[in-house]
């Protein structure tokens, strides 16, 4: 009790004293509190089972990123109870504290010393340690120090900052790895980076694809720490089984002082299993070279019993791993039914093989498809799995291809209908079901896709299909919200170019600005026909402008992007980034600054050609759209060749018309915005003043034969007088309204030279 | 009008410079050979930086010097009208009687304006005008070209090199101080403002005709290129993209040879600073030019210097 004014000097000495002596009891704000019987009573509610063993699993969070992944592991149902969570503090002392993260906002939070989380003699530590330590660093060293014991596992889960995020915070990490290398026993690294490798991931899918991969990891190491839970170990070259027990466990886990983590979810086993290898980016290895590692972890989270030699199987099979494995299992009730989690780290590496990992994990990160279809089909060329392998890891049978990839499907179609159109990548998905365990949706999103691709009967394929042209679609997913559109607009469009074209279609028609009394509201130059979208060319500019909205290279596939990185990666290959590279700031610096003072003659930008709005662009590019001049060929024959500026027509430029006609003027934001001249393939000219893409004001109207039209044009329509004279010598002074005749007469002049 | 009788000195020629000229190199390294002189004569340099205090008078001293030494005969002009320093430099700075606007007065000849170094007697000192005099508003770059005209077609003993010392800026000074070159010493820091004010120098010279741009990168540290706190040589090369003539180490004997005016490459025994002069001259003399090269990378240091750099 008289500890509780601390004195400014006795600070450290006198909270450890306290530690010692009053153990587990708490301490908030400095001040010692009792008469909560020297635990966490909500907390213990809500994990008796497991307070009655006496096991926890404290898991500390470190670093800038911790409070966000603390909670979301608070946050996640698949948190194992075991786990106490706890974030490092050094607020008010110099000294750690550790402050209770709990899911209830409104619970005072716990503080407490590290001694005392020791003393409750915890069946792992985890340190959860993400960039931007701060202090936090050394403490949690010292903690570390502190906190060896022969029947405690320590773990640090490091997960690393992402490149961008600076040096600095790469070399705190680093800093840390290496400090508390020797007090851990066992680090599993979590290269963010990797998960951006993926140009499609955006940044918050990273983030939780590595917060659920903590999250694994964390239950992980509870599993295979915990007291009760059977673990086994299998050598499967051996096809030998025997258990074996915590101590085991974590001497093997010493031994080999690092690992990686691959983490999957599915209905099945394969899906899940091959996820876990596959799709999971951290594990690095891209499922190739699973037999440099020395122990394979297995660990299965799933509602219902089930049968490890299944996974196991299915492991081999995927990973073609031969060496040892140690499974265990845990039995959840509250996990959605049928649900897999599979967790598998692997410890230790026996040989590297950069290159051969290099390749073959870009090309499964870029298509899992592929290597889903090799993973599959390469068992059947090794005899060894023939051999050992009984039941359903023999030669594949039709029906498990069917199930294989109904696999596959369910969990693509989950995406699709996932219908928001926000909707992201298969990971960022997983992710949020996975978050919000709703993975009950899946047989309604099942039928509303059928539903859906019955509407449009655009998705043709049925969930059973091929899986690599799902992927190719849920790839494409991530546009936008515009890209279903202009794919419904594109599928539209390419039903109207089978149909012969006629001259109807251009975008002017003859006579110009006139309305025909029996034609409808799609004329070509009626005012909504842009926003209607009828014509070809105008579907086209629509269709260009849609895709446009959604990005630039969305429905051209991977040829399309690809010369869009192409061309965006052409003015890094200068000369002052590569000074970068060599040397610090500094020297990037007085390149840029150089660079900018310079008035060098205009340097100007690669011709390329490549595809654009679905069509072919050849001309000049700046950061993967067309900029300056270039020509633009359309699919129906029309050409733009003038200026771009930012992926749009901007500035003089000159469209010919697949009928013939040729527009010659100036342009802005793709439309026709200036004056110009309009030459009709009959032979007419009209010269104009366009305000966004319709003529507005004084516009002159020459015919073939010689008689020239002269008035006001508004919105596209002839509007007001019009002064006709014919070749002839005839006038005629016509009144418009919107491009209707509402009075024509002839002006003769009388002798004095006034009309009538 | 102008009689001889104004003129304090007699017009004749001054006695040591009928001497034959000894061709003796005397400088610090003693080299077996002399450099080869390269191009025609007077080679008619200036140099220049735009940035203020980055070297250019003390460069213009001790190559002037250090070419003496080789066995040319030098005059440098100290074209930075106002605030001119190169006398200070040389220790000159109580013999400067007659400046070139006392020449263009026809207060005295041109020879009686070139202040001879007395230990290198082919080392001669012009100035333009006195410190504290009003600048003759007809000072013009027509001035200086008149007088390396006349200097070049002196009758005795005209100079194998005529360096002018460049005052900062682009201003007015400037454009008279480059008017007459036929070559340039262009002397950067590794520093990004010198390195921005050479860079538009460049142009500027590039501008009035002068292509034989060199570069003198002055006060080097490899301690702190090393740290990459510095931009390295290579660096500064490859972005102004001159030829090298000389790297020259930041050394603090500089200041004390500015201080004590005796120029840096007649020191002994010979300082670094003075010894990269002296080759950067011998460069200059032969046309030549150095190759920057990348200071060797340390394996990593582990501890404090991984933890902030690495």
């Amino acid at each position: 009790m008289a500890l509780s004014v601390v004195s400014y000097g006795g600070v450290t000495l006198s909270i450890e004293l306290r530690c010692r002596s009053f153990g587990n009891r708490k301490l908030r704000r400095g001040r010692l509190e009792f008469g909560r019987g020297g635990d966490w009573p909500r907390a213990a509610a809500a994990k008796a089972s497991y307070d009655g063993e006496g096991g926890h699993v404290e898991v500390i969070g470190v670093g800038g990123r911790k409070d966000a992944v603390l909670d979301f592991c608070l946050e996640s149902p698949y948190k194992s109870p075991a786990l106490r969570l706890w974030t490092a503090v050094t607020k008010e002392s110099t000294k750690l504290q550790l402050q209770r993260r709990l899911l209830e906002k409104d619970f005072v939070t716990d503080v407490v010393d590290p001694p005392s989380l020791l003393q409750s003699s915890p069946q792992a530590i985890i340190i959860v340690a993400t960039a931007g330590y701060g202090l936090d660093q050394t403490y949690v060293v010292d903690f570390l120090r502190g906190a060896r014991s022969p029947c405690t596992l320590i773990v640090a889960i490091i997960l690393k900052p992402f490149p961008f995020e600076g040096q600095r915070r790469q070399n705190e990490v680093k800093f840390l790895v290496e400090n508390i290398r020797e007090y851990v026993d066992f680090c599993i690294d979590i290269d963010t980076n990797l998960l951006l490798k993926d140009a499609i991931v955006t940044l918050d899918e990273a983030l939780k694809t590595a917060n659920n991969a903590v999250l694994l990891a964390i239950n992980a190491v509870a599993v295979l720490t915990s007291s009760e839970k059977k673990r086994k170990l299998f050598n499967l070259k051996q096809n030998k089984m025997n258990e074996v027990d915590v101590t085991d466990v974590i001497d093997q886990l010493r031994k080999y002082k690092e690992g990686k983590i691959g983490f999957g979810a599915g209905f099945d086993v394969k899906t899940s299993v091959l996820q876990a290898l596959s799709e999971c980016p951290f594990l690095g290895l891209g499922g190739k070279d699973f037999n440099s590692t020395a122990v394979c972890i297995l660990t299965i989270f799933s509602a219902d019993q089930i049968d490890v030699n299944v996974f196991l199987e299915a492991f081999r099979e995927y990973s073609k791993y031969g060496g040892e494995v140690i499974v265990s299992s845990l039995h959840d009730s509250s996990m959605e039914a049928g649900l897999l989690l599979t967790t598998i780290i692997t410890v230790g590496y026996l040989r590297e093989n950069p290159k051969e990992e290099g390749i073959l994990s870009r090309l499964v990160q870029s298509i899992p498809s592929l290597f889903n279809l090799w993973g599959k089909h390469n068992p059947q060329k090794s005899p060894m799995s023939d051999g050992s392998s009984p039941g359903p890891v023999g030669p594949m049978d039709a029906v498990e291809q069917r199930g294989m990839t109904e696999g596959c499907g369910s969990y693509s179609v989950k995406i699709n209908k996932a219908g928001a159109p926000h909707s992201r990548v298969p990971e960022a998905n997983f992710n949020r079901e996975f978050n919000g365990a709703h993975f009950s949706s899946y047989e309604e999103g099942a039928v509303e896709f059928l539903e859906n691709s019955e509407r449009f009967g655009l998705h043709v394929q049925s969930p059973e299909g091929n899986p690599a042209f799902q992927r190719e679609q849920l790839k494409s997913w991530n546009y936008g919200p515009g890209y279903e559109d202009a794919q419904v607009w594109a599928r539209e469009r390419r039903s109207e170019s089978s149909a012969p074209l006629i001259a109807s279609l251009s975008m002017f028609q003859l006579p110009v600005g006139v309305k025909h009394s029996g034609e409808p509201r799609d004329i070509k130059h009626n005012a909504d026909s842009r926003q209607n979208g009828m014509g070809e060319n105008d579907d086209l500019v629509k269709a260009e402008l849609l895709t446009d909205k959604s990005h630039s290279s969305a429905d051209l596939g991977l040829g399309a992007l690809q010369s869009f990185y192409n061309a965006a990666s052409t003015p890094l290959e200068d000369k002052c980034l590569d000074i970068s590279k060599k040397q610090g700031n500094v020297s990037a610096r007085a390149a840029s600054m150089l660079d900018a003072e310079r008035n060098n003659p205009r340097t100007w930008n690669p011709v390329i050609e490549m595809e654009y709005r679905g069509c072919i662009y050849k001309g000049r590019c700046h950061g993967g759209l067309p900029e300056g001049k270039g020509r633009l060929v359309l699919r129906d024959g029309s050409i733009y060749d003038g200026m771009w500026h930012n992926g749009k027509r901007s500035g003089s430029g000159t469209y010919y018309f697949s009928n013939g006609d040729v527009f010659q003027g100036s342009w802005r934001d793709d439309v026709m915005h200036g004056k110009g001249w309009f030459y009709f393939h009959t032979g007419d000219r009209w010269f104009a003043n366009f305000w966004k893409g319709k003529a507005n004001g004084e516009g002159r109207f020459y015919t073939k034969s010689g008689d020239v039209c002269t008035g006001d044009f508004k919105d596209g329509w002839r509007q007001g007088d019009f002064l006709c004279v014919g070749v002839d010598g005839q006038r005629f002074l016509e009144t418009w309204d919107q491009g209707r005749l509402v009075s024509r007469q002839q002006i003769t002049p009388t002798l004095d030279g006034k009309p009538e | 009008m102008l009689t001889a009788s104004i003129h304090p000195f007699s017009p004749s020629p001054i006695k040591t410079l009928t001497k034959p000229r000894t061709f003796n190199v005397k400088s610090v390294l003693q080299y077996t050979r002399k450099p080869q002189l390269s191009g025609e004569t007077p080679r008619v340099i200036v140099i220049t930086s735009g940035k203020g205090g980055v070297g250019k008078t003390t460069t213009t001293a001790n190559v002037g010097l250090s070419l003496a030494r080789f066995g040319f005969s030098v005059v440098s002009i100290d074209a930075d009208v106002g605030l001119r320093n190169l006398d200070l430099l040389l220790g000159l700075e109580n013999r400067v009687n007659y400046t070139l606007v006392d020449i263009l007065n026809g207060d005295c000849l041109l020879d009686q304006a070139l202040v001879r170094d007395k230990r290198w007697p082919n080392f001669q000192l012009l100035c333009i005008s006195k410190p504290r005099s009003k600048l003759p508003l007809s000072f013009a770059s027509k001035s200086l070209l008149w007088l390396v005209d006349s200097l070049r077609n002196k009758s005795d003993n005209p100079p194998h090199f005529i360096l002018i010392d460049c005052p900062a800026g682009i201003d007015a000074g400037f454009i008279t101080a480059i008017a007459p070159a036929n070559e340039a010493v262009l002397v950067t820091t590794p520093d990004i403002t010198s390195l921005r004010d050479a860079d538009r120098v460049t142009g500027l010279l590039e501008c009035d005709g002068i292509r034989d741009i060199k570069m003198i990168v002055n006060r080097v540290r490899t301690d702190m290129i090393k740290g990459e706190d510095m931009m390295s040589v290579l660096d500064v090369q490859e972005m102004l993209g001159l030829e090298l003539l000389g790297v020259i180490p930041e050394d603090a004997e500089v200041i004390r040879s500015t201080n004590r005016g005796y120029p840096l490459v007649l020191n002994q025994p010979p300082t670094i600073a003075g010894l990269a002069f002296e080759q950067a001259a011998w460069r200059l003399v032969e046309r030549d030019s150095m190759k920057a090269v990348v200071v060797e990378e340390e394996p990593k240091k582990r501890g404090w210097f991984s933890f902030f750099g690495g």
